[in-house]
């Protein structure tokens, strides 16, 4: 359906005049083709890439952008079944990680949060503070004292190495976006469960927890792109091929002068099925968090 | 059920680019690292003598190590699929190795160049560097001062393959006449020239213009054959034109004395008379032309795509270019491709018809390694190994290039012209590579201002006045 400028009102404005007809005819279609440009922009990679995988790398090298003359899967085969591109082991230490990740990360912001948003104590604002710094340090800046940290605690390379620094880097916006969403949450709500019986525990799990769900789901969507993608702290501190990640096997594909790119596209369409599929079973909940995030925080 | 369908498109479209994004956390990573190696905490200890002398007498002694043994480095099976000649012969003789030793779990930690290079000098900012790995020239003085790297000086001596190595490669891992690491990989010229012998001859040449003077005159008459540009090239890098370049021309103003002068912060400066004057005419050469406009942006792939698909009559490149162009070309087109040196410049006398070469990357240990001599012996035992005859010996059979070891009697008879003429081309005088020497700050800061010269955003002055301000405070002038 095509956007029409006098939906934003809410309202139909009579359409008599001709003059006025065709200046909103003339908006209609320019606001529809910046949305289109927009939405071509958007999807154009995805479908360049869906193609270009169906190439040998020759064939890309000659013309990027053009349809591929002989469409083959070679490729697909030769990603899923070679071992140096371990992309299955690598899909698998994403999932474990990510997974484990988003488990944790929306849980601490969520109590974090609730603590900081309802109870006044003394270091309330100071620890609220510390917690948004923490969006501020860039991350590179503290590979090198995290690796000899993890050196020493005997925590470099192994399967749970990732899962500190992703749950610590994740918590500070979920628990920005969580403490905001709470603010606008009445406090009616705990008082009248209060008076019912119901102790701290019950009030959280039960009573909060339903009413946070879309910021929740926000911060788990947000995080699980964070984590899927991260590339810094695996590049680091892991050596292991079995607890590569996916961005961490995706460079198997690039050389030193040259780079496969019709092979590295088919790996990044396998390692980002999940998510999508995982988007498409989400999606109603994604756009209301999204929406949810947008408003309250 | 349109507009369904339209909001599925819509999300599986914003979901990729999300995810899509992942491809760029490596390019702002490799920005990050020359950060992260500047701010290296680690303690500079002074390597040891009694992990030299460790060295020196398990050097020749059996592998007896039952254990682990971790390196990393850079050759991934992409490399191999590309056939890279070095890089396949190297998986082959690791292989080899392994195969040989079946005590020892080795554990390989391959990354590609750049994420390799970011990697390895967050691990030696943090001191925790593998067991072995490979050393860039550039980083040999540095790391040696701060004890991240074995002196190797006596293991080198003690290999049995001493004799077959070509000394010279030693040079770019060498401080204060101690040496850090063993070349590795192959010996390859990084400045060459490929060039359609056809649409040169008519244009009136029957071999590659020796001058610029002469090829710049002639620049019209050759895109009259058909071609959009004289020769394709790519800096996007920001190395290429340091590397595949200016050391080059450079050598041709200064001669070799006032590179090792420099290297060896015996007196010579960025802002001599000569070095300027190569700048300029780097300078003048790249805007008279004769290149693809986008030279200054494109990627390494793109400059040599210009000549395979046919729209640049040459490409000035390195050895792996020459091995992409051979992979990538139509044969035709390989039949015709004639190997020159780079043109002499105006001015230039120190030197003429030379081209930079060496090997940029040595195997080198970590000191840690000598506190278990039995270990010590076996890392050393797979350097040799790896560097060795088995990898000069598979590179010059299947890919006609050369390794660290001089192998007797190459058959060349069974390549084709131009595998055969790409070995010859090294037959040329050779001169260093400015990156395999000078400090990694030092080339960095050469690297952009010669980019940012290029495109007309620096004079050569102001790059040498800056890389001279780097280099004296690098080196403590």
């Amino acid at each position: 359906m095509a956007f029409n400028p006098s939906d934003i009102a809410g309202k139909k404005v009579k359409e008599n005049l001709p003059a006025e007809k065709a200046k909103k005819g003339i908006l209609t279609v320019i606001l529809n083709f910046i949305l289109i440009v927009f939405s071509v922009t958007c999807m154009f990679p995805l479908i360049w890439m869906l193609y270009s995988s169906l190439k040998l790398s020759k064939e890309f090298q000659a013309d990027i952008i053009a349809l591929p003359k002989a469409p083959t899967f070679e490729n697909y085969i030769y990603v899923a079944n070679d071992p140096n591109s371990h992309i299955w082991t690598s899909l698998f230490a994403s999932f474990r990680t990510t997974i484990i990740s988003i488990i944790f990360i929306v849980l601490f912001s969520f109590i974090v949060g609730y603590i900081l948003s309802r109870i006044d104590f003394k270091l309330n604002k100071i620890i609220y503070g510390m917690f948004l710094l923490g969006m501020l340090i860039p991350i590179h800046s503290l590979l090198v004292p995290i690796v000899v940290v993890f050196q020493k605690c005997g925590m470099y390379n192994k399967w749970f190495t990732l899962l500190l620094p992703y749950i610590s880097f994740g918590l500070p916006i979920g628990i920005f976006l969580i403490e905001s969403y709470l603010k606008g949450i009445p406090v009616e709500l705990e008082e009248a469960a209060a008076i019912d019986g119901s102790s701290f525990t019950n009030t959280l799990f039960s009573i909060i927890l339903p009413v946070c769900k879309p910021i929740l789901a926000t911060v788990g969507i947000i995080q699980t792109f964070a984590c899927w993608n991260e590339f810094s702290f695996a590049l680091v501190l892991i050596n292991d091929v079995k607890y590569q990640t996916v961005p961490l096997a995706l460079t198997n594909f690039s050389g030193q002068f040259s780079t496969n790119y019709p092979r590295m596209m088919t790996a990044m369409l396998i390692t980002m099925a999940p998510i999508i599929i995982l988007y498409f079973l989400f999606s109603k909940q994604i756009i209301k968090g999204m929406v949810a995030g947008a408003v309250k925080g | 059920m349109k507009k369904k369908l339209l909001s599925a498109l819509l999300s599986v479209a914003m979901v990729s680019t999300m995810l899509v994004g992942c491809g760029s956390t490596a390019t702002t990573e490799t920005e990050s690292a020359p950060a992260a190696e500047e701010t290296a905490t680690t303690e500079a200890a002074a390597t040891d003598e009694a992990t030299t002398d460790a060295a020196a007498t398990t050097a020749s002694s059996e592998v007896t190590y039952k254990g682990d043994i971790e390196i990393m480095h850079y050759s991934t099976a992409e490399e191999e699929n590309s056939k890279n000649g070095g890089a396949t012969a190297f998986r082959y003789a690791i292989g080899e190795w392994e195969a040989a030793h079946p005590d020892i779990t080795l554990t390989q930690n391959v990354l590609s160049n750049n994420d390799y290079k970011d990697k390895i000098a967050t691990l030696a900012a943090s001191d925790s560097l593998p067991d072995v790995f490979m050393l860039q020239g550039m980083n040999t003085a540095n790391w040696a001062d701060q004890g991240l790297i074995l002196d190797l000086t006596d293991a080198i001596k003690n290999s049995p393959y001493y004799d077959k190595y070509t000394q010279s490669y030693f040079y770019a891992f060498t401080a204060d006449d101690k040496q850090y690491a063993v070349p590795a990989l192959t010996a390859g010229t990084c400045c060459q020239v490929l060039y359609n012998k056809e649409i040169f001859k008519a244009a009136g040449f029957d071999e590659f213009p020796e001058t610029w003077a002469e090829l710049i005159a002639a620049q019209d008459k050759i895109k009259a054959q058909g071609v959009d540009y004289v020769m394709g090239f790519a800096n996007g890098d920001a190395w290429q034109a340091n590397s595949c370049f200016l050391s080059t021309l450079g050598d041709r103003f200064t001669g070799a004395d006032w590179t090792y002068s420099l290297i060896e912060n015996t007196g010579s400066k960025f802002t001599d008379e000569a070095f300027v004057n190569a700048l300029t005419a780097t300078k003048d050469i790249f805007a008279s032309g004769l290149f693809n406009p986008d030279f200054n942006s494109a990627s390494q792939q793109t400059g040599n795509d210009y000549y395979v698909s046919g729209q640049a009559a040459s490409v000035i490149c390195g050895n792996w270019d020459a091995t992409y162009v051979y992979t990538n070309a139509d044969p035709e087109l390989i039949a015709k491709t004639g190997i020159a040196v780079l043109p002499q410049p105006d001015g230039a006398t120190a030197s003429q018809k030379t081209h930079d070469i060496g090997m940029g990357y040595g195997l080198a240990i970590n000191p840690k390694v000598a506190e278990d001599p039995e270990k010590l012996a076996a890392c050393l035992d797979l350097i040799y190994e790896i560097t060795g005859p088995t990898f000069a010996d598979y590179v010059a059979e299947n890919f006609a290039l050369t390794g660290l070891t001089q192998t007797a009697d190459v058959d060349l008879s069974a390549f084709d012209q131009f595998t055969q003429d790409c070995y010859t081309f090294n037959e040329n005088p050779g001169c260093e590579i400015y990156d395999s020497y000078i400090d990694s700050a030092v080339i960095g800061v050469l690297n952009q201002d010669v980019q940012a010269m290029l495109s007309g955003q620096m004079t050569p002055e102001e790059v040498a006045e800056e890389t001279q301000a780097e280099y004296d405070s690098v080196y403590g002038n």
